[in-house]
């Protein structure tokens, strides 16, 4: 269902008319792994489980995340894996002089940013278009937004790229379209590592609308829970 | 008389063209400055030693200071205060941002303004759920509060800054005349907008509100003032502020010095950052614009056709406070049809001769709420307008019936002519006791 028509239906309702405006420009500012568990949150304090499944029959099919997170705490997952994986990401990012972001989930790069001693790089490229300042100003002084004409000045054998990684199967997993772009052939020999980060590891159970397909070996390390 | 036909036509072609806007102007203060050449009106250098350079100066050193001041994050945590205050509930959203624009405007030009509030709006418009009745009133309602904010203080907007630079009133005199003058206007708006209850088919609490607010406040979840920038700047602010209220002009210190070295003073405890600040923020194209009015505007001045609209207007047979009325209409309309900054730039002149006659901080005031009220009539008469119409088009709001949301010339139409209305009522209102 489209925002159009998801906020267009008449009759009482269990969910605000908003909502599907509400969480596109919550998925473009905070990842749409964070954003989910944010809405599965506030919704089922609201409405309990019930409230999960309207929300995941109005807006699951077009936020295939939203669809996975409902599932996921629906069968009692509480968060984002965010604790799990952590320390390995953090030492596989060690001794790197630049760490380069691929992608927006709030919630995995407010563990990360305060503990590299890297200068962290967000490359500034979605398809959501969100207010790249306001997203900047959560890591005062800590991040840089550059743009895929710049990224490449902060390649090299110290610097290390970075994405998010979603529906995880044995032999594929889902990115940002960014991704392709940044860690093509020509950038995977640029950089020390590309490191794949789990934030959902639930394979999707609708079409992954937002995202594309890579494969396990795009990256040098793919770190799940 | 050449000189008036030129200024009249550019004016004209740059409120319907306004995508041309700069080089329209530019290219009518030069046909002014040949005709004026050609004539034997004036020369270009007199013409040019009759700019007002002192405002320029203002302009730039106050635009300069608003980014600065804005780089702080200051103005973004405080719309999430506002956030916060309004529970996200929709008629409170209204009164708080309008009422925030204001204060925000009175502080930094109008542009800066918009640029630093409408975002964060537009943002939670999108999360609170609205349809296009709100919209339009409340972001008309907010470019009135945009417009009467920078009229409210001697730094806010042009008019008030050309006031100040021209020696026409003092920072003080002007500050106490128009501060309550737009702050009724903006009770009286924000009553009568109420009174039409633009809320009415909203949504106005439960989840929505709830998750419009957790939302907001994960978007500025870590963001800080940056206090080695927010300090400097509001320093500088209040020591300009208090420079401009306790000077007096027999120092020679005069409004456009103290705004220089005040920003400069801001600008020197960061200096590597300003300094591509400098080289990169300062607003060229308000410089280019006002520089080529203000020539047309000599010119004019130099043909000698505003001393003869004074005379037509001194002429009318009408009371002395009847005249002043007319020229306040005549100054709203015309500020509405060909935008604040002419507007200004060619009445300052006849109000000049009127002010002559009557206590001149009524004229320079009403002149000034004229001109605020014509910047509010249409979406096209202020720079903010079409600005607010880009950026809501930009944000795709959908509203809760399905219908996407436009903010344009039509649907500013309504709370324009209100605001229209009760802004320039007020400034009149105002006057009526001390013209006597």
């Amino acid at each position: 269902m489209t925002d159009r028509a998801a906020a267009g239906a008449g009759e009482p309702r269990a969910l605000p008319r908003s909502i599907a405006q509400a969480f596109r420009l919550a998925a473009g500012e905070l990842g749409h792994c964070s954003a989910a568990w944010l809405f599965v949150n506030e919704t089922e304090r609201g409405g309990g489980r019930e409230a999960l499944a309207v929300l995941r029959d109005e807006l699951g099919r077009t936020y295939p995340v939203l669809d996975a997170v409902i599932a996921s705490r629906l069968e009692g997952a509480t968060g984002p894996p965010v604790a799990e994986t952590l320390d390995e990401v953090v030492a596989l990012c060690e001794g790197a002089s630049h760490v380069v972001i691929v992608g927006i989930e709030a919630r995995f790069m407010d563990a990360l940013v305060p503990r590299l001693s890297a200068r962290v790089h967000l490359l500034t490229q979605s398809v959501l278009s969100p207010d790249w300042d306001r997203v900047a100003s959560n890591y005062p002084g800590r991040l840089d937004l550059i743009g895929l004409q710049d990224f490449q000045r902060y390649a090299g054998s110290r610097s290390v790229l970075v994405t998010y990684a979603y529906g995880t199967s044995p032999s594929s997993t889902y990115v940002v379209p960014a991704w392709l772009r940044a860690a093509g052939n020509h950038g995977r020999t640029q950089f020390r590592a590309l490191i794949g980060w789990g934030a959902l590891a639930r394979p999707f159970g609708v079409y992954p609308r937002w995202l594309v397909e890579t494969s396990h070996d795009s990256f040098t390390h793919l770190v799940t829970a | 008389m050449i000189a008036a036909v030129v200024l009249l036509v550019t004016l004209v072609a740059q409120a319907v063209v306004p995508r041309a806007r700069l080089l329209i102007v530019l290219s009518g203060a030069a046909v002014s400055l040949l005709s004026c050449v050609i004539s034997g009106t004036a020369d270009t250098r007199t013409l040019f030693a009759d700019v007002p350079w002192d405002v320029l100066v203002i302009v730039v050193a106050l635009g300069l200071l608003s980014e600065y001041l804005a780089s702080s994050r200051v103005f973004g945590l405080l719309a999430l205060h506002a956030t916060r205050a309004s529970a996200a509930d929709p008629v409170r959203v209204l009164i708080l941002f309008c009422t925030g624009m204001y204060c925000v405007s009175g502080l930094v030009n109008n542009i800066t303004a918009l640029l630093l509030v409408l975002p964060v709006m537009l943002a939670l418009l999108k999360l609170i759920g609205v349809d296009q009745r709100y919209v339009s009133w409340t972001l008309g309602a907010t470019l009135v509060a945009c417009n009467l904010g920078g009229a409210a203080t001697p730094t806010g907007d042009f008019p008030a800054i050309l006031l100040l630079g021209r020696g026409a009133m003092t920072f003080t005199d002007y500050l106490s005349s128009a501060l309550p003058q737009t702050a009724v206007a903006l009770v009286l708006m924000l009553v009568v907008v109420l009174a039409i209850r633009p809320a009415r088919d909203l949504e106005r609490e439960g989840l929505g509100s709830r998750l419009a607010l957790r939302i907001m406040e994960q978007l500025y979840r870590n963001t800080t003032l940056d206090r080695r920038r927010f300090l400097p700047g509001i320093a500088s602010l209040v020591l300009m502020f208090g420079c401009w209220s306790l000077l007096p002009a027999s120092t020679g210190v005069g409004p456009e010095l103290i705004a220089g070295v005040g920003c400069l003073l801001a600008l020197v405890s960061t200096p590597l950052w300003s300094e591509r600040l400098l080289r990169t923020r300062v607003d060229v194209e308000a410089v280019l614009f006002l520089l080529a009015l203000f020539l047309m505007v000599g010119a004019v001045r130099a043909s000698g056709a505003f001393v003869a609209l004074g005379d037509q207007l001194t002429a009318l047979p009408l009371s002395d406070r009847g005249q002043v009325i007319v020229f306040f209409c005549v100054v709203a309309v015309s500020t509405g049809l060909f935008s604040a900054g002419p507007g200004m730039a060619a009445f300052l002149d006849v109000a000049e001769r009127l002010a002559a006659r009557h206590d001149p901080a009524t004229i320079y005031v009403g002149l000034a709420m004229s001109v605020c009220a014509g910047s509010s009539l249409f979406l096209t008469a202020a720079t903010s307008g079409p600005m607010a119409q880009v950026l809501t088009e930009r944000a795709s709001i959908i509203g809760i019936g399905g219908e996407t949301i436009r903010f344009g010339f039509l649907q500013h139409m309504r709370p324009g002519l209100l605001g229209f209305a009760i802004t320039l009522a007020t400034g009149i209102a105002f006057a009526w006791p001390r013209l006597g």
